[in-house]
């Protein structure tokens, strides 16, 4: 057991004072008032001297997670340990504090103080609560998936679990087992799965290919297909008994499905044996289903288990068996595929419906795992991949001056459909024909073995994917071509000169600069709502206390300087050297001596922010609370800072809005300009960071960064396009490289990739491809940029 | 034990042939560069071999290999050469970028971009037509050899301002683009470095191709096929494939513990 000394002590350590206040309430002498009282540390040590070494070394080093944060908060946390202890194990300990840490990050310390002052019902309910929430694992799963994927798929919570083709929806809350490493296994099978459906095209059969079994079924039930659903809507909707049909799908898919994860993943083989065994005893007697649910029921367990758990009536055995040859043919094929599943499907129906026509029908409820289908879902997540398809072939068409056809999205749907063996080498290429775009011969091998790249090993195209090849298409083909300048010119006025700072532009194509060309005019940007940044933090609340953390790490700590000219200590080695170089007749360096410094952090960061109109909406919505985080970052640094926004409409009217200047406060004044940014007209850069270049010149800092933030690339009313634009920003940019000033980009235009690296250079960039990201993200790259 | 042999850099001439799988015609345009007297810049991410391609270089050209792996402590001094007092007497000692041009050798500057940027300037009169090291305590220019090649290797992967490549550097350098290994070359590649069985190597290589999925979305380099490599060796020797690709393939990677925990996901995915 621990002495007196020994436990005070260390508590003295962690917490750096003997004593803390309290509110203590005072009714003696003048009714009620506050007091402040005095706690000492002592108080805390008997309790604690009790406790087993072990366990009080654990307190400690809980409690100095706690100091680091606040030091009253540990204090409290001590007072209470040794009755926590008697509640909690050691690992519900270090739960009871993270939660306290949680608190203190979502509503501030005085809230965790109180937390810690006692042990009420309701924490000791939440920290034995098993089962694992949505929001603890999402992260985790949102990495796992788009690893797996190589794609951008986004993960949300939702009652049941399924897939559009575009968002994975995970359940909101798994407690299938009391251990929560299993809760997790739960999880990752039902990512996996999700992907595997993705992977294996489950969701996205193509009709074309199977038009004999479409037009028959058309036929015998009367039905007909539909432009406003998908294959797998509109296939599903050919049967008279749709959920019926639907559960027959679900069941072959997934069967095949889960065939080629397996093949694909023997670990993911591992977890899912894991599931069914505890899923076998939970599947519902025959008895108490319908004859088709117990058919279906029966179909599942043979495909799945390969064995029924109870007896079926000889009559419903024999359907389901029949059922099962039907489905098995499918996975002994080579490489079966969903139309495959498709086909099996109807033949699994029909024998159903001669069997047991006219018999109730309700639904069939498959294993937790998988997930459901939702054709409707998925006909909207694939009609959303094709609208954002018909825009990039519009401006791209757009760009190579070819005329836009009447009917775009029938023309990608049919490209779609008509691809042909997707294994054929340069099958993507005849995707692209499709479209109508032609791919000028120079680029066609590069252009193939990008795609190649993209589409990996897969054998199967789907919607996503073939966008990914539009893409990469789109941006080797603008790279080959010449953007087209229209002539447009505007005249400077002696009123667009006054007030205005006068900036040259760069013309490449005379290789000279057109003197006092733009007329650029400081305006402050108007204040919005005072209650934005407030919704802001507290939106993200979890991730700026993550950011206010990571930054101050970055806080400068004391390094020793070498060879320095003047400092505390001598430099042995500089010393030797220069004794050295003495001897032997050179002139020997003064640099001798080693100084203990700060590291020194003596940066001035400017953000421009691209304004023009494209950023309406969300784009700008979202610009504004990643900057929110990001001062509440930088404001636990002490770099110098300043924002800034720029629109503008010809060479006249060049607007440069003043969020934050380097010598403000980030004040309310501040807060409600960020607030107040809003999406204006174009975007002609050079000017802007022409003005910025000279803002930073005269600001003292030894490294100057210039963050542009934009949405596209430099365009303007008038002639600023194409190359121009591209050129003269490229040039205002290496105006300000000379300056010393280090420019860097966050673009979220994915189709940047060429002119960008024209215009940064290769490591001057970076390319979102999903706006929601930059509040996270915004932070992340300063600090990597920065250290 | 093997025992350890002590060799003045001048004279590490590799003997045995490095086992390298070219992955376009890399191997002819270094030659190409060398009978050009041209230097080289390597540029790629980390352990995709550059490292291993020059090491295989310098024997397919027989000459001496001279390694100097830069950090931000690197003076010129420290490559070029300096005077020791060696009982009262002074003595100049050569730097290796001093030995490798005087002896005509291959001198490879790893990772140029940690090195301190008044340093890199030292390099620059060896890399263009004059191919001259000027010796500025000594007072002496040393002319370097036809045989003498410069290269540097470079990582654009670092995405820190503070660690840019000068353009009035990178620019005396012709550049080749390294990548990691199509898929079925990784596979040959490790299973021959590390010497486990296709089916380990092809869950290696996977997991590997699902680790570079997250470049940018989070980590800042995908694993390279030395970590590859490093896990089928500790696999070869026995330990558990699952724990061994953790060890190797993703600690080494990140700190970022939702990122590592879905890396370690991933492995028990594959394994």
């Amino acid at each position: 057991m621990a002495s007196f000394e020994d436990v005070r002590s260390n508590l003295f350590r962690i917490l750096g004072q003997t004593s803390f206040g309290e509110d203590v309430m005072d009714v003696r002498f003048t009714g009620f008032h506050y007091a402040r009282g005095l706690r000492s540390i002592d108080e805390a040590v008997p309790a604690l001297m009790e406790l087993p070494n072990d366990v009080l070394r654990e307190i400690y080093r809980q409690g100095e997670k706690l100091a680091k944060r606040d030091k009253e908060m540990a204090f409290n946390f001590f007072m209470t340990a040794p009755d926590a202890v008697t509640h909690f194990s050691l690992e519900d300990l270090k739960k009871w504090v993270e939660m306290g840490l949680e608190l203190a990050d979502a509503y501030g310390v005085v809230p965790a103080r109180n937390f810690f002052k006692g042990i009420t019902r309701e924490t000791i309910e939440k920290i034995h609560s098993h089962g694992l929430e949505f929001k603890d694992v999402a992260r985790i799963m949102e990495i796992y998936i788009n690893a797996l994927s190589g794609d951008q798929l986004a993960v949300q919570d939702s009652v049941t679990s399924y897939t559009d083709t575009r968002v994975v929806y995970l359940p909101q809350k798994v407690e299938e087992f009391e251990n929560n490493e299993l809760n997790f296994k739960v999880y990752k099978v039902i990512a996996a799965h999700r992907y595997a459906q993705k992977r294996y095209r489950s969701l996205e059969p193509n009709l074309k290919r199977i038009e004999g079994v479409v037009n028959e079924l058309q036929q015998k039930y009367g039905r007909s297909l539909s432009n406003l659903k998908e294959d797998l809507e509109n296939f599903i909707y050919l049967f008279p008994e749709e959920q019926l049909a639907l559960d027959i799908f679900s069941i072959v898919e997934n069967a095949r499905v889960e065939r080629n994860l397996r093949r694909e993943f023997r670990g993911i083989a591992r977890d899912m044996d894991l599931l069914l065994e505890r899923e076998w005893e939970r599947r519902p007697s025959f008895s108490k289903l319908s004859d088709k649910e117990a058919v279906l029921e029966a179909l599942m367990q043979l495909l799945t288990y390969g064995r029924l758990k109870e007896e079926l009536s000889p009559q419903l055995e024999e359907i389901a068996r029949r059922a099962y040859e039907i489905a098995k043919e499918v996975l002994e094929k080579e490489r079966p595929t969903v139309e495959d599943s498709c086909v099996a499907t109807y033949r699994i129906y029909e024998l159903i419906e001669e069997k047991l026509f006219g018999t109730p029908y309700n639904r069939f409820n498959d294993l937790g795992f998988r997930g459901v289908i939702k054709p409707e879902q998925v006909t909207a997540g694939l009609k959303k991949t094709k609208k954002e398809m018909a825009e990039k072939l519009e401006s791209l068409l757009e760009d190579l001056q070819i005329e836009k056809p009447p009917d775009i999205d029938s023309m990608i749907q049919h490209a779609i459909n008509e691809v042909p063996d997707p294994l054929a080498y340069g099958a993507p290429l005849d995707f692209l024909f499709r479209l109508g775009l032609e791919i000028p011969e120079e680029i066609q091998e590069e252009l193939l073995r990008e795609i190649e790249k993209i589409l990996g090993e897969l054998g199967e195209i789907d919607a996503s994917m073939l966008m990914k090849v539009l893409d990469s298409a789109g941006r080797k083909i603008r790279a080959n071509i010449q953007a087209k300048v229209t002539e447009y010119q505007v005249e400077l006025t002696e009123e667009d000169k006054q007030g205005a700072f006068l900036y040259d532009e760069w013309d490449y194509k005379v290789g000279n600069y057109r003197a006092a060309w733009c007329a650029l005019k400081e305006k402050m940007m108007h204040k919005g709502s005072d209650k934005f940044v407030e919704k802001t933090l507290k939106k993200h609340s979890g991730l700026v206390a993550l950011i206010r953390r990571q930054f101050e790490m970055m806080r400068p700590d004391y390094k020793r300087l070498f060879k320095q000219m003047y400092g505390e200590e001598i430099d042995l080695d500089a010393f030797v050297e220069a004794f050295a170089d003495m001897k032997a007749g050179t002139t020997p360096s003064d640099k001798l001596y080693i100084k203990v410094d700060k590291k020194e952090r003596d940066i001035a960061v400017a953000f421009l922010v691209d304004l023009s109109g494209s950023t309406t909406g969300w784009v700008i919505e979202t610009e504004k609370e990643a900057l929110v985080l990001m001062c509440e970052a930088l404001e636990v640094l002490d770099d110098k800072y300043a924002i800034f926004g720029f629109s503008g409409k010809t060479r006249k009217q060049c607007d440069f809005y003043i969020i934050k200047r380097f010598d403000e406060p980030y004040d309310e004044e501040v807060k409600q300009r960020i607030a107040g940014m809003d999406a204006f007209d174009y975007t002609r850069m050079g000017p802007p960071i022409r003005h910025v270049t000279k803002i930073l010149e005269e600001t003292p800092a030894k490294i100057k960064l210039l963050i542009v933030l934009s949405d596209g690339k430099p365009e303007d009313f008038d002639e600023y396009k194409g190359d121009h634009g591209i050129e003269d920003t490229k040039k205002a940019l290496i105006e300000a490289k000379r300056k010393h000033i280090r420019p860097f980009c966050i673009t979220i235009d994915t189709e940047a990739r060429d002119y960008i690296q024209r215009m940064f250079g290769e490591i001057g960039y970076i390319i979102l491809d999903d706006v929601a990201k930059l509040p996270r993200k915004l932070p992340e790259i300063y600090r990597r940029l920065t250290t | 034990m093997t025992e350890s042999k002590t060799l003045k850099v001048e004279e590490y001439i590799i003997t045995e042939e490095p086992y390298y799988e070219p992955v376009g015609n890399e191997i002819e345009i270094f030659e190409a560069a060398y009978r050009n007297k041209l230097p080289v810049m390597l540029k790629g991410p980390t352990g995709c071999g550059k490292t291993r391609f020059m090491q295989y270089m310098a024997w397919k050209l027989q000459r001496p290999l001279i390694t100097v792996s830069c950090h931000d402590d690197l003076t010129s001094s420290d490559l070029v050469g300096r005077y020791l007092v060696k009982g009262g007497e002074t003595e100049w000692v050569d730097g290796p970028l001093t030995r490798a041009v005087k002896v005509g050798a291959i001198c490879y500057l790893d990772e140029i971009v940690e090195a301190r940027k008044d340093t890199t300037v030292v390099i620059h009169p060896l890399t263009d037509d004059r191919r001259i090291l000027p010796i500025e305590k000594r007072g002496e220019i040393i002319k370097a050899p036809d045989e003498f090649l410069l290269a540097i290797s470079y990582n654009p992967g670092y995405q820190s301002v503070l660690k840019d490549l000068k353009h009035s550097t990178r620019q005396r350098f012709i550049s080749i683009n390294f990548d990691y290994p199509p898929k079925e070359l990784e596979k040959k590649i490790v299973m021959k470095e590390s010497g486990v069985d296709e089916e380990t190597a092809e869950a290696l290589v996977t997991l590997g191709e699902k680790i570079r999925n997250l470049k940018d979305k989070g980590l800042e380099e995908g694993a390279g096929t030395r970590l590859l490599i490093y896990a089928g060796q500790l696999i070869k020797e026995g330990i558990e494939p699952a724990k061994a690709a953790e060890i190797a393939m993703a600690n080494p990677i990140t700190d970022d513990a939702d990122m590592l925990r879905a890396i370690r996901e991933l492995i028990t995915t594959v394994f």
